[in-house]
């Protein structure tokens, strides 16, 4: 008997786990597992990995499907209008419900055009020159707390969402306190939205959630997305703020060095 | 069936029925918990449009399973426009663990079940996981039985292999746990 199993070996194995060979083919195969050490060896193999897989597996029916998304589905069958794609967040987070990105839909469609801007990086320090003018300029306060709170020139916030894309699933949310607000009623909430590849890069877009409660005035929070390079850094592509005027990104100079998290 | 003023009350309560089962096989094809849940939504809306198509008689899992892999490949050519979705775990993790499991420790099998190419991942998920037959989980995939046989049987042998080569690093014991 070979020590050497061949390419119908394998496949005769795995209909057998399967129950898909007729009677005269498993007492053949049974025969075969009993004599041949390598063939024994390779069904005890694939036989305990399915067993464990289809145990796993069946534990993951018991998760909970989140109620939003129950709901979503009810509405569906009830022929409603199809809601807006979203889910319900953890429970240490607020119940809100939120768009997603990953629908092939550009992210802020939702958010209404006029409400909306693209700030891409890709100028390199043509948002940090520009953005104080716009809308949002009084993000870029000195007041401790009111910069916590900026989508932009945000040193402490930028360390906070690459850490977050780095190391936290899409669809989880992270929350983190920065410096002056760590005694503020609320938190800042970053969530990871999908992740996809362009080109060699891996790229994840992300919404970040200013607290309700906070004093200033501004943004409740922005969309965006970055990529990472190759040496670990998210690198941001824009990032996408309510109520600003959109800027001509025509001006945008591809050769300028890109903004780093 | 009321195609007009919804659904029958059995059907979509079957249908209501489907949806952990649904999000799970939707999860195997996306690899990522968002767009799994965008995934089944799509398809069951599209579900509803063509309820009309459904057959009595026949199975209502699988039919709803058809849509939703026939409603992921749409997706895919959609995003092949504007780059893959990958999974985080593809972004952070391009090798399955190497670290001494026996190749039957759960999170190996999760993170090795992910590294397989996707086409052999849907046919070793419907058939291992769901329970389906090597026939209607071809028509699930449009593919003939003997192609989701062969797929299956790559997979497994891609599985066993990645356990081959950490087993040459373990207790030889371990090897057979959970064989039967």
């Amino acid at each position: 008997m070979s020590k050497q199993l061949e390419d119908r070996d394998y496949v005769l194995l795995s209909a057998y786990i399967d129950g898909e060979l007729a009677p005269t083919e498993c007492r053949e195969l049974e025969d075969r597992i009993a004599k041949c050490p390598a063939m024994t060896r390779q069904f005890n193999i694939m036989a305990g990995q399915s067993v464990v897989l289809r145990n796993q597996s069946e534990r993951l029916l018991a998760d909970r499907v989140y109620p939003q998304l129950s709901q979503d589905i009810e509405d569906i069958l009830d022929q409603k209008k199809t809601p807006t794609k979203h889910f319900v967040p953890k429970s240490d987070v607020d119940a809100r419900p939120r768009t997603v990105a990953n629908n092939n839909t550009p992210i802020w469609t939702g958010i209404g055009a006029a409400a909306a801007v693209l700030l891409a990086f890709v100028g390199g320090n043509w948002f940090n020159e520009n953005v104080r003018d716009a809308a949002v300029g009084t993000l870029a306060s000195n007041d401790a707390q009111m910069f916590s709170y900026s989508p932009v020139n945000n040193p402490l916030l930028d360390e906070q969402i690459s850490m977050t894309l780095e190391e936290t699933l899409s669809g989880d949310i992270r929350q983190v306190s920065l410096g002056a607000a760590e005694n503020s009623a609320g938190t800042i909430k970053i969530e990871p939205l999908r992740t996809f590849r362009q080109g060699t890069r891996f790229c994840r877009e992300y919404h970040v959630t200013f607290p309700a409660d906070r004093l200033e005035s501004g943004p409740d929070g922005f969309f965006g997305r970055a990529c990472r390079t190759e040496d670990g850094q998210w690198e941001t592509v824009y990032r996408l703020i309510p109520g600003v005027d959109l800027p001509d990104l025509g001006s945008s100079d591809d050769t300028l060095p890109k903004q780093k998290l | 069936m009321n195609g007009t003023s919804g659904l029958d009350t059995a059907l979509r309560q079957e249908l209501a029925d489907l949806l952990p089962r649904a999000l799970r096989f939707a999860r195997s094809l996306t690899r990522d918990a968002v767009a799994a849940e965008d995934l089944v939504q799509t398809a069951y809306a599209k579900a509803v449009e063509r309820i009309e198509q459904f057959e009595q008689g026949t199975r209502l899992d699988s039919w709803l399973y058809r849509i939703i892999q026939t409603s992921w490949i749409d997706e895919k050519r959609r995003d092949q426009r504007q780059g893959n979705v990958v999974s985080f775990e593809d972004a952070r993790d391009s090798a399955v663990p190497g670290i001494n499991h026996g190749g039957t420790d759960r999170m190996f099998l999760q993170a090795a079940l992910a590294s397989l190419a996707e086409e052999q991942r849907a046919a070793l998920t419907l058939v291992l996981i769901e329970g389906y037959s090597y026939r209607e989980a071809g028509d699930i995939l449009g593919i003939p039985d003997g192609t989701v046989m062969s797929r299956v049987a790559r997979a497994r042998r891609t599985l066993a292999a990645l356990h081959d080569d950490d087993g040459e690093t373990i207790n030889k014991d371990s090897i057979y746990r959970g064989s039967s």
